[in-house]
């Protein structure tokens, strides 16, 4: 049987419990989901079959990173190559994608990571997702490789593989054009891949317009190594709800709602640099790799004066927010640049991190990396070890091939991105991420990198904020804020306020670790849901306390697809969804030793900031102590394993699986 | 007959109230009896604006539409009492990345 059926006969007929109580039939049939379509396309063959979703997946994953991850866990064989056709790439529509709310612009990628060896998924925002749902399809699953460069074309329920020799070589922006100009279509939305992804960056990203990336654990690289150029997509079809009236007033509400905060007024000023102004002056901002937790100079990078460069602020589908900036460069060496970010991220990447001092050398670096198609946090990530290493004489000016990797050095930084991107000279040696990189140079060069399970952590420290550094021990895919962070840990909000909303007592105080299992446990579960419906984070309780979560999100699911929840029930898909990654990464070797914090975090005290955070190391016997906890509440043994009865009561024991 | 010592504080304003004031750092003068809610009851008056709302006028604490630090410690009562070169941090809560 070829891999191509196996797909299709294993998703006729999933495994799992035979009943499930949760909707009748014939409520079932009421609803429009069941009618959404996926399609599998065999890029070595050039075979396309398309199907309807089963309903059992959709009520136990819903959709997007849910849907993707069954899909991963049951369809790439354990061990495969991440570079090889066997690999299979996912792109997967979230289950309100198209609502007009919530930054409902959502979509989720998924395949094994070339980075990491384990789960590798990243999720996008802007216009893609609306419009592969009215182009006629929720999710695509792409196998194989195309012997020579290619494109999916998908329009109105069709899709085509093009040729795409000309695209070749080009950049993000470049190709995303080209496509639009090729359909004399403006409207064309575009997942593409750089010259990053064609030469197998291992972070390589995909991009979607000027700005949206799905940055994390290259699946850009993944494209790439299909010969995948680009997705394009163009729909005129409709997209149904089941209640269309009472959703569009419900969506009103939740943006007005939204649009009253101070939080979200903020947001749309500023962005998510408004973030900086707090963390750094507080001292939780990792500076010079991991030396400092502090940018004492780096007022220029305060959101304020990003404005001389702004000529306004642009969103995603369905946001009310605009979080984004809209710049130009018109003078100096990189000009003229424009385009849109740049992220708090990016910020740290190319501002605390490789301790540069000025906002333009953050501009002039977003914009390359989004040119290139690489992830902005794992390419600074690299780079500020790089020049910790190079400080610590750990390697010199002749590994770098004359490249001086000095801090602030934003010419040999500009100068790294693009080595990077074409894997020239000491960037090739990068290219490959972290681990590959320590094997390479040796000499403790571990010790130095800010990683977790071979992903660079982003510029926060989190020293002195346990929850966070339970956070990315625990992601499935290596150090990540996007996964499980209780940013309103930094709120100090009322304890009884906190119970209400975890369930059992959490403590106020961020530097404390009483609850904050449950917390990270609990927001983690609320994560996977909103990436399995497909709506923004920052517009969850990722930003706010009153901010949407399981009762918005309950009842807009009923009112666009007529499925019901209950509150618990989509707890339990999000117990569903992060157990199920849990046992692909286990499936690929990673246990409990993986659930790790660089060493550094146990040893150096965090050395300046407010008296608060300043002094902070992780004590080790606390953090175990908190990943016990962590594990127990989802169910999972001391080694970090699922039990039995964990996989029975989500309905996962019986997948394919070398675990079970 | 004890005299009232003063001290003092600096405050760190970001977000919307450094747009209000247009700096990013003042100092207080207080006395050394001020209270968080006294540093605040000043500002409200000096500055106006979303200086008068920091304080929930019907509960009596720190709204959580906005974030207050003393020395990194975030404070949701205003009676905390504060003492020479406490740094405060007066923002707007956010989450991101």
């Amino acid at each position: 049987m070829s891999l191509l059926q196996d797909q299709i006969s294993h998703f006729v007929a999933p495994s799992g419990p035979a009943q499930n109580p949760w909707f009748s039939e014939q409520q079932l049939m009421r609803t429009m989901v069941w009618k959404r379509r996926i399609a599998y396309i065999d890029l070595t063959t050039g075979k396309i079959v398309t199907n309807s979703i089963p309903k059992r997946v959709r009520q136990l994953y819903l959709g997007g990173r849910g849907i993707d991850m069954y899909l991963l866990y049951n369809h790439v064989k354990p061990k495969v190559d991440p570079l090889s056709p066997e690999n299979i790439l996912f792109v997967g529509t979230g289950l309100l994608c198209g609502i007009p709310a919530l930054g409902s612009g959502r979509c989720d990628i998924a395949a094994k990571s070339p980075l990491i060896g384990a789960v590798g998924d990243s999720n996008i925002g802007g216009f893609f997702g609306p419009e592969l749902r009215l182009a006629g399809f929720d999710h695509l699953v792409i196998s194989g490789k195309a012997e020579k460069p290619a494109y999916l074309w998908i329009s109105d329920g069709s899709i085509e593989i093009r040729d795409a020799d000309h695209l070749w070589g080009k950049d993000t922006f470049e190709t995303q054009e080209m496509i639009r100009d090729d359909n004399k279509d403006e409207e064309v939305k575009c997942l593409a891949i750089g010259v990053a992804g064609e030469n197998l960056v291992r972070f390589a990203n995909v991009r979607s317009g000027m700005k949206n990336s799905a940055g994390r654990t290259g699946m850009g690289c993944v494209m790439g190594s299909k010969n995948l150029k680009a997705i394009a997509v163009r729909g005129t079809m409709d997209i149904e709800f089941s209640h269309p009236d009472e959703l569009l007033d419900y969506c009103k509400e939740m943006n007005d709602m939204i649009m009253s905060t101070r939080w979200a007024r903020a947001q749309s000023k500023w962005g998510t640099l408004i973030i900086y102004s707090n963390t750094n002056t507080t001292g939780l901002i990792r500076t010079r790799n991991f030396q400092l937790n502090r940018h004492e100079e780096g007022e220029d990078l305060e959101p304020e004066n990003i404005d001389r460069y702004t000529i306004g602020m642009s969103g995603c589908y369905g946001c009310a927010v605009h979080c984004r900036h809209r710049y130009v460069l018109r003078e100096g060496p990189h000009a003229p640049i424009f385009a849109e970010g740049p992220e708090y991220t990016s910020l740290g990447a190319f501002g605390t991190m490789v301790d540069c001092k000025k906002m333009e050398t953050v501009l002039v670096a977003n914009h390359l990396v989004n040119k290139y198609g690489l992830d902005t946090l794992e390419t600074g990530g690299l780079i500020a070890w790089a020049m910790e290493l190079y400080e610590k004489g750990i390697i010199n000016e002749k590994d770098t091939a004359g490249l001086k990797l000095e801090w602030g050095n934003e010419e040999a930084i500009f100068d790294l991105i693009t080595q990077i991107a074409h894997r020239e000279g000491f960037g090739n040696l990068l290219a490959d991420g972290f681990k590959n990189a320590i094997a390479k140079i040796g000499k403790g060069s571990d010790y130095y990198a800010i990683q977790v399970k071979g992903l660079s952590n982003l510029h926060s420290d989190e020293r002195p904020t346990p929850s966070f550094a339970l956070g990315i021990a625990t992601s499935t895919r290596g150090a990540d804020h996007l996964r499980s962070r209780p940013a309103i840990d930094l709120y100090g909000l009322p304890e009884d306020l906190l119970e209400e909303i975890y369930g059992a007592p959490v403590s106020s105080d961020y530097t404390s670790y009483q609850g904050k299992s449950r917390m990270v446990w609990w927001q983690e579960l609320l994560y996977a849901v909103t990436d399995a419906i497909g709506v923004c984070k920052f517009q969850t309780v990722f930003c706010a306390v009153h901010a949407p979560n399981w009762e918005e999100f309950r009842r807009l699911i009923q009112l666009a697809t007529g499925m019901g929840f209950l509150k618990a029930q989509l707890m339990e898909v999000g117990e569903r969804i992060c157990t199920i990654e849990r046992m692909f990464n286990l499936r690929e070797g990673f246990s409990r030793k993986d659930d790790a914090l660089p060493e550094r975090y146990f040893k150096e005290p965090t050395p300046i900031g407010f008296s608060v955070v300043r002094g902070k190391t992780i004590d080790r016997d606390r953090f175990e102590k908190m990943l016990d906890e962590y594990y127990a509440l989802h169910g999972w043994n001391e080694n970090g394993f699922p039990k039995k009865e964990t996989l029975e009561r989500l309905g996962i024991d019986r997948e394919p699986s070398l675990m079970v | 007959m004890k005299e009232s010592m003063s001290i003092r504080v600096r405050v760190v304003l970001l977000a919307n109230f450094r747009e209000i004031v247009g700096k990013r750092e003042i100092v207080e003068e207080i006395d050394s009896d001020s209270t968080l809610g006294h540093v605040l009851e000043k500002l409200a008056e000096k500055y106006g604006r979303d200086f008068q709302k920091i304080v929930d006028s019907k509960t009596g604490v720190i709204s959580s539409e906005f974030l207050v630090s003393i020395n990194g410690r975030i404070a949701r009562d205003a009676s905390i009492k504060l003492n020479n070169d406490d740094i405060l941090m007066l923002t707007i809560p956010a989450g991101g990345g």
